[in-house]
């Protein structure tokens, strides 16, 4: 049969079966008008393909480089990397389940405006809860506007952590490099729907409650620490 | 109950994500790649690197949609030819129409050498690329330079590969002919 350019195109770009390829090649020796043809396909694949040659083997510009390296990724991304971490570190298996469930709610309702992710890739708590948990004191009386803090405490690798609550999530925030790096986080229905911020410590979500337990060291913090904590920018030991 | 009752375990806060850097690292072996079919579609060093970094940032914006596992290449040129038409299509709207150079086209050679005996110049095919139908160009781009297979070309299209060889075969005609003139 003969092959029409559609056929001969795919010879040269080895798209055909194994053994159309070789009725092609056995064919192309008796014909010199498709070998002609052939040929000028292949100079003129490797001719575009070598064009491009120096923009291949080039320093990639800097700015490029510095994109990838630097964008922060998406949060839906971060936080479903962070469900999926809380399943293979250890202590957090247990809570697993519970967080990420807590997750996914999270994100099937809406995006939580006060998460951003660092540089270095970690889910960080800004705006109002950023600000609430760097200066908020738990020992003062809660007014029921915005997010509400709960215990704080220092953690086995020496960081100061809080407890937070709020918008219809709950969550652990520990203190590292100057930003509240978010361990848990998950959904939590409010107690009274007409408020947008509403919880008692008592109402801790149980997947944030063993969080605190499993990273707990020493006893939570009386008021005077956690003045003193607050006072020394959250810097841990 | 108190905190002291707490039992000892250990849980630690979320470092780096593993599975994040080893993206931006994937993207960046890529970046050769990327470059060279953004600056294939566009016709310009300028413009396919503009290209490449609003592709890598709306990737990353975006990392959520991309599935584990899938082909990380093959959504990056996605995107990639999603925002050049994009563009056009605004550009267009806002009325302004890309300049070709059909006089280049025909200059391909400075010596006047037909293309089987010189080495083109990068000029000279993103002039001949341009002057194909849009269409055209992504599936040549894809698979004469990049060395995409069909069913991926059409895949990243969304065409049938009877309509991506088609291109293709339109396409290497009316190269040659503007390659060899």
């Amino acid at each position: 049969m003969e092959p029409d350019q559609k056929v001969l195109d795919a010879f040269v770009d080895g798209e055909l079966p194994p053994s159309e390829m070789e009725r092609i090649a056995r064919l192309l020796e008796a014909r010199p008008d498709l070998d002609r043809y052939v040929q000028e396909q292949e100079r003129l694949r490797a001719a575009l393909r070598q064009a491009f040659d120096e923009t291949l083997a080039a320093p990639m510009p800097e700015r490029l480089v510095k994109t990838v390296r630097s964008v922060p990724v998406s949060w839906r991304w971060r936080l479903r990397a962070l469900s999926a971490r809380g399943f293979s570190v250890r202590g957090l298996a247990q809570v697993g389940g519970a967080l990420a469930m807590g997750v996914v709610l999270g994100i099937a309702i809406r995006p939580p405006a006060e998460f951003g992710t660092d540089t270095a890739g970690h889910l960080v708590a800004q705006g109002e809860l950023g600000k609430a948990l760097s200066t908020q004191l738990a020992s003062t009386r809660y007014d029921g506007a915005g997010p509400k803090i709960g215990i704080s405490f220092r953690n086995k690798t020496g960081q100061d952590c809080r407890t937070f609550s709020g918008d219809g999530s709950a969550g652990l925030a520990c203190r590292q490099d100057g930003t509240w790096v978010v361990g848990i986080l998950v959904k939590q229905a409010p107690e009274n729907p007409g408020a947008a911020y509403h919880m008692a410590g008592s109402a801790m979500p149980d997947a944030v409650r063993r969080a605190v337990e499993s990273s707990i060291t020493g006893a939570p913090f009386d008021a005077a620490a956690e003045k003193a904590a607050r006072d020394r920018g959250w810097s841990g030991r | 109950m108190t905190m002291e009752e707490y039992g000892p375990s250990n849980v630690e806060s979320p470092r780096t994500d593993e599975s994040t850097e080893a993206i931006r690292d994937q993207m960046l072996r890529l970046l050769p790649r990327l470059r060279r079919f953004c600056i294939a579609l566009t016709g310009s060093t300028a413009d396919g690197d503009d290209l490449v970094q609003d592709t890598v940032e709306r990737a990353l914006k975006n990392l959520h949609s991309w599935e584990p596992g899938s082909r990380l290449d093959n959504w990056l040129f996605r995107i990639a030819k999603n925002r050049f038409v994009d563009g056009r299509r605004a550009a267009r709207r806002h009325g302004v129409v890309a300049v070709e150079a059909p006089d280049e086209a025909a200059r391909v050679f400075t010596d006047g050498e037909r293309f089987a005996e010189s080495r083109l110049t990068l000029k000279a095919v993103n002039v001949a690329l341009g002057n194909l139908p849009q269409e055209q160009r992504e599936a040549v781009v894809l698979v004469l330079i990049d060395g995409v297979s069909y069913r991926d070309a059409a895949d990243l299209l969304n065409i049938p590969i009877g309509t991506l060889t088609s291109r293709i075969s339109r396409a290497r005609t009316a190269l040659a002919a503007v390659l060899e003139s």
